[in-house]
């Protein structure tokens, strides 16, 4: 980390609980999605 | 050709308007819906304590919610008679024009919906306690409420004739209509809140909205129409 | 009609899709290397300036699937085949799923950074919630209409969507009166500091790549339910 980035880091307010629920929600989301996409495939393997 | 076509949009449209005002359902049923909603609306914003002024910004927010969702949960029947009645299937068998069908519908439509948004512009102002602010008495009023008709009209006939062949039906309307008639429904706003600043540019859009709107229906109303057989796998 | 062969296998079986999977997983596991480890805490937002690269990545994805879904609408109008509907089919529903994102994770970020999860006098915000709503209408509409005639109502729905994103997204920017909220790093001339702007790109590259290989999947899946359907037809 350069000094510009070092002085940035302090005294920043903790906001760490937001970037975790953000996260948390991002990847949820994409796994329920890929999920969804696997109960369709396996439907369809089903079906044939 | 285009004479034509013109005198076969006016009998359509005309036949509209006389069955309507023959059967008076769907006229009767925007009115006492915005009645209804206007009531509960209204005593929300009292029961805020508002002051005159906030309630004066406030009522063309609601009168134009009032309208949206009255009038979409209706024109979606006007397809649905067509379509259950065998008419349309009668007109298309006629050869009659893919235009003439879309423009007599948004004509028909338009004259229903803007008498209904006259009647929520009075409605609900006069229950906030502002009869005076209410659309119907200033010109520019009138013209905002014929715009912002005009292109629920213009979504609403095309839109109309999908939900008609979709199982949940006309309630089904609003969904559709919903995002594409948001920037109408804000443009509506602004200009009707009464502010001076920016006017011509939301004019601009209800008017420039519209066009968008009847050339886009013009253009995919035979793709509605036509399709209505399956293709071919 | 000449209709493209429809492959029957497993999407999920194939080498490309194999190779692109484990490049598209490498490249966001890099982005969120950069994200986690290498850039420094924005300093008056704090750790929660984190969702930023996430969430502006997904905005990308969400309007590349609004692209796919114009050029799936516009084909599948001209054309009449399944494949192209099959794109819009899997764009609409990509969309739904990244808009649905940018919309929450920025509720999130909102309400850590300015204790407002959402607010009207934001442009970006009203545009997202307006493209949201299109893509739901979209997906519901999938669902409740008839499988033969879903392609053409959809594709006209796309159509008229696509054509009024730019709309909304202009004519909310002029919204009165306007207090900006969303930051506006990147056309300010914003991200300075040299990791901030890599992260910036990688994230975002990564977040549309992973949608584009949804989008891939998805149309896949839709094409094998086309051929399933005829088969037991």
């Amino acid at each position: 980390m350069n000094e510009v980035a070092q002085q940035i880091t302090q005294q920043v307010p903790d906001t760490f609980n937001g970037m975790f629920i953000g996260y948390s929600v991002f990847w949820i989301g994409i796994a329920l999605y890929v999920v969804f996409l696997g109960i369709k495939l396996k439907h369809l393997e089903k079906r044939k | 050709m285009f004479n034509d076509k013109l005198r076969v949009c006016w009998r359509l449209f005309r036949k509209d308007l006389v069955i309507e005002a023959r059967r008076g359902e769907l006229l009767a049923m925007i009115v006492i819906a915005t009645i209804g909603l206007s009531v509960i609306l209204s005593y929300g914003a009292w029961l805020a304590g508002l002051s005159e002024n906030q309630r004066i910004l406030l009522a063309p927010a609601l009168s134009l919610s009032v309208l949206l969702i009255t009038a979409l949960s209706v024109i979606g029947k006007f397809s649905e008679y067509d379509e259950q009645s065998g008419a349309l299937e009668g007109l298309l068998m006629a050869d009659v024009p893919s235009e003439a069908l879309y423009l007599s519908r948004v004509a028909a439509i338009w004259v229903i919906t803007f008498v209904a948004a006259l009647v929520a512009s009075l409605i609900l102002p006069t229950l906030l306690g502002l009869p005076q602010v209410a659309a119907l008495f200033t010109v520019s009023g009138i013209a905002c409420v014929a715009g912002i008709s005009l292109g629920l009209a213009s979504t609403g006939a095309l839109l109309a004739s999908v939900t008609a062949r979709v199982r949940v039906g006309g309630i089904f309307l609003l969904t559709l209509v919903l995002p594409l008639i948001i920037p109408l429904f804000f443009a509506g706003c602004e200009v009707l809140s009464g502010q001076e600043s920016g006017h011509d540019f939301w004019w601009t859009v209800i008017w420039g909205l519209d066009a968008i709107y009847l050339a886009a229906g013009l253009w995919l109303h035979p793709y509605v129409l036509v399709n209505r057989t399956a293709l071919p796998l | 009609m000449s209709q493209p062969s429809i492959p029957n296998t497993n999407p999920f079986k194939s080498e490309l899709f194999t190779v692109a999977t484990v490049l598209v997983a490498a490249w966001i596991t890099y982005a969120m290397h950069l994200v986690f480890t290498v850039v420094p805490n924005e300093v008056t937002m704090g750790a929660v300036q984190r969702i930023f690269y996430f969430h502006v990545g997904s905005a990308f994805a969400t309007y590349a699937a609004a692209f796919c879904m114009l050029i799936g609408s516009l084909g599948f109008l001209a054309l009449k085949q399944n494949h192209l509907d099959s794109l819009q089919l899997a764009a609409a529903e990509v969309g739904l799923l990244f808009c649905s994102l940018v919309l929450i994770t920025g509720m999130i970020w909102g309400q850590f950074a300015w204790n407002l999860a959402f607010s009207f006098r934001e442009p970006r915000l009203v545009s997202t919630l307006v493209l949201w709503l299109l893509f739901v209408a979209l997906v519901a509409l999938r669902k409740f209409a008839d499988r033969e005639q879903a392609p053409a109502f959809c594709a006209v729905l796309g159509i008229l969507g696509a054509i009024m994103v730019p709309v909304v997204v202009f004519s909310v920017k002029l919204l009165s009166p306007i207090a900006q909220l969303h930051p506006v790093v990147v056309e300010h001339g914003g991200l300075r500091e040299a990791t901030f702007r890599t992260t910036f790109w990688v994230a975002n590259g990564a977040v549309v790549s992973m949608g584009l290989l949804f989008i891939w999947i998805r149309h896949r899946i839709a094409l094998l339910e086309i051929r399933s359907n005829e088969q037991n037809i």
